[in-house]
């Protein structure tokens, strides 16, 4: 059995509990599909980890994790999510284009583009979003409450 | 039939208005571009551009969409030919032979035979789509609640089946995203289900949102886990862009026969433009008096995968358009933007719809005129594009998702929802779930929910309606059909890379 194939069980099982528990502040007409398709989820996964012991048996427990994790940059990938989240979070406050200047600046500065692309991007990106949202789709972008 | 005749002449008389062909153009170049950029697919491209085609006319959004998945598909084989990197998994095929071409020096003639067999096959593909719709269409119309359970059933059997590498995990990702498809207001009690008190939730999960977090924000992390690394120059070509009459002569067997492969391919749920172009290149090869040239920088070989690959897109429409099961991850998200503009999949785009459908179409056949025109005149330009360093495409796709998120409902709690589907695609792509399963799980979901449970009213709860017609019984026949085909396409693989290593190693 492979270490990612047990991610995957644990991983639906806490779905299937974390649904079933929701499932039972439902009114009883309201309960009878949702329980039907967690009830499949559970089957399956069952199944899955059926298998898995099985294999598990044969050939004991896979690491497979340096294999799926093969290449990954920890430090390029979690700055890179991070800088995501920080995005999310202050786009309320610093409004669509400040607070995407910002992030462009720092995301491609960290990745190592060159001053040039760099403008050139951000230049053809806040043409492009300007021209099709704002203009052509008439999408109020948030100003931010700062500026509001 | 004088009435199709005149819907479809009408369909190609809207599509030649100067909006549409205007938006085909642009949508053209984007999808080739897309196409082009090894690591960003068609899927994305299509999600991507789903919120742009809001402010359209359901026709005009639906030829954009269309325009980017043909446009993609052909984009592909560009940097598959010049850099040997294909740019989507539908031109590996290609660059086995396109590559030997550029090597040779004749990258230009390598990307003009690409270009005109993936010209030829989509434009082929049109004709099954202009035939065979209409007719799958009619006999949707016999469908009733206990068929639609069953055809949406059918429709996340097969492509969980197919798309995953383990079939039990393809039906646990299809059964994860029916389970994501009841958050929302239950449809016949009208009490709302996990929604964790979020208003935006009442009315489900918006599917572009969760579309455009699955296809294109999982891209932005899966290209920000990886080194990034500089793409080698293109091949500066000099040779003559175009193919002259012999080789016209010699390659028209090839393109018809992957046409064949192609829309067959396209048509059956679950096997995509990745499947067809191996297909489409073992075939030419089969029957090529040129064999030896195979794997060396055969025209013959390229034109076989591209044709297939392009005569793919119109087979794959016509399921979706019909009876509302996607083929592949792009359809699926095709199928998206048709429910976007408000229009269900099934026999009323063919009655009450007809006019927008077959104004689709036409713009459809147009498409392949654009990027055979665009292929052509553009091919140097979208080489240059190809080498477009991914430091600079995460951040500028990460952007395009919040805006297009947003741009929604200008709802920023949709962007959060856009969020947590990207990492969830993200997740699928490391432990092998079947994101385009998750998907069809989210749009099937409430079809299937409300089939089931009106069959169930209908019959005071008793379930052998479920049971009570010949068409119930041949949709139970398919789903096991659909549940055994993958151990059919396993073998069917094996044997085809059995046939393709044995003439390469000698």
């Amino acid at each position: 059995m492979k270490r990612s194939d047990l991610g995957v069980v644990l991983f639906m099982y806490g779905v299937c509990l974390l649904f079933y528990f929701l499932v039972t502040t439902l009114p009883e007409e309201a309960k009878t599909y949702p329980l039907t398709i967690l009830a499949c989820l559970a089957i399956l996964n069952t199944c899955f980890l059926l298998r898995g012991l099985v294999a598990l048996k044969r050939q004991g427990l896979l690491n497979d994790l340096p294999e799926v994790f093969t290449g990954f940059k920890g430090g390029q990938f979690f700055f890179v999510l991070l800088a995501c989240l920080a995005y999310m979070a202050c786009l309320p406050y610093l409004g669509f284009y400040v607070t995407s200047l910002a992030y462009l600046v720092l995301c491609m500065a960290f990745l190592r583009v060159p001053k040039l692309p760099l403008f050139l991007t951000i230049a053809c990106l806040a043409a492009l979003i300007y021209a099709v949202f704002t203009l052509f789709l008439k999408v109020p972008l948030p100003v931010g409450r700062l500026f509001a | 039939m004088p009435d199709t005749l005149v819907l479809v002449s009408q369909g190609l008389f809207h599509a030649l208005s100067p909006i549409n062909l205007l938006a085909m153009l642009l949508a053209t170049v984007v999808g080739i571009v897309i196409g082009c950029l090894p690591g960003l697919s068609a899927a994305m491209g299509v999600a991507l551009l789903l919120p742009v085609t809001f402010g359209m006319d359901p026709a005009t959004g639906l030829i954009v969409l269309g325009a980017v998945y043909c446009g993609a598909i052909f984009g592909g084989s560009i940097s598959a030919i010049l850099i040997h990197t294909p740019g989507t998994p539908a031109s590996a095929a290609t660059a086995i032979d396109g590559y030997q071409l550029t090597l040779q020096g004749r990258a230009a003639k390598a990307i003009s035979v690409a270009c005109i067999a993936s010209f030829c096959g989509g434009l082929l593909s049109c004709l099954s789509l202009y035939c065979f719709s209409p007719l799958l269409a009619q006999l949707a119309m016999k469908f009733k609640s206990p068929e639609y359970f069953w055809l949406s059933l059918f429709g996340l059997t097969i492509i969980a089946g197919v798309s995953s590498k383990s079939m039990l995990k393809g039906l646990m990702s299809g059964v994860l995203g029916l389970l994501l498809s009841t958050i929302g207001m239950d449809p016949m009690e009208g009490v709302p289900r996990f929604t964790f008190d979020f208003s935006i939730l009442d009315s489900g999960i918006n599917t572009t949102c969760a579309l455009i977090g699955l296809f294109s924000m999982s891209q932005v992390l899966i290209l920000a886990e990886k080194q990034i690394v500089k793409r080698s120059r293109p091949v500066d070509f000099k040779d003559k862009i175009g193919v002259n009459k012999s080789e016209v002569k010699r390659l028209t067997p090839h393109v018809l026969r992957s046409w064949i492969i192609g829309n067959i391919v396209g048509i059956l749920p679950g096997a995509g433009a990745s499947i067809a172009c191996f297909m489409g290149y073992n075939e030419a090869r089969r029957f090529s008096r040129h064999k030896e040239e195979f794997g060396k920088g055969s025209i013959e070989g390229v034109a076989g995968s591209e044709a297939a690959n392009n005569a793919v897109t119109g087979g794959s429409l016509i399921p979706t358009l019909t009876l509302g099961i996607p083929g592949e991850s792009v359809t699926a998200v095709l199928m998206g933007g048709l429910i976007i503009h408000g229009l269900q999949p099934g026999p009323e785009l063919f009655t009450t719809y007809a006019g927008m459908t077959y104004t689709f179409f036409g713009g459809f056949v147009l498409t392949q005129f654009c990027m055979l025109a665009v292929g052509l005149a553009g091919c140097r330009a979208f080489a240059q594009i190809g080498r477009l360093s991914d430091a600079i495409l995460i951040p500028s796709i990460f952007l395009l998702c919040v805006v297009g998120s947003y741009a929604i409902h200008n709802n920023f709690e949709e962007v959060v929802i856009m969020f947590c589907f990207g990492l969830l695609g993200w997740l699928a792509h490391k432990f092998g779930l079947n994101t385009a399963a998750i998907v069809l799980g989210l749009i099937l979901g409430p079809i299937g929910e409300k089939g089931l449970r009106r069959s169930l009213i209908l019959n005071d709860g008793d379930p052998s309606i479920l049971f009570s017609t010949p068409l119930c019984w041949l949709l139970i026949g398919l789903c096991v059909f659909g549940l055994i085909s993958p151990f059919l396409m396993r073998r069917m693989e094996k044997r085809m890379e059995k046939q393709m290593e044995t003439p390469l190693a000698s």
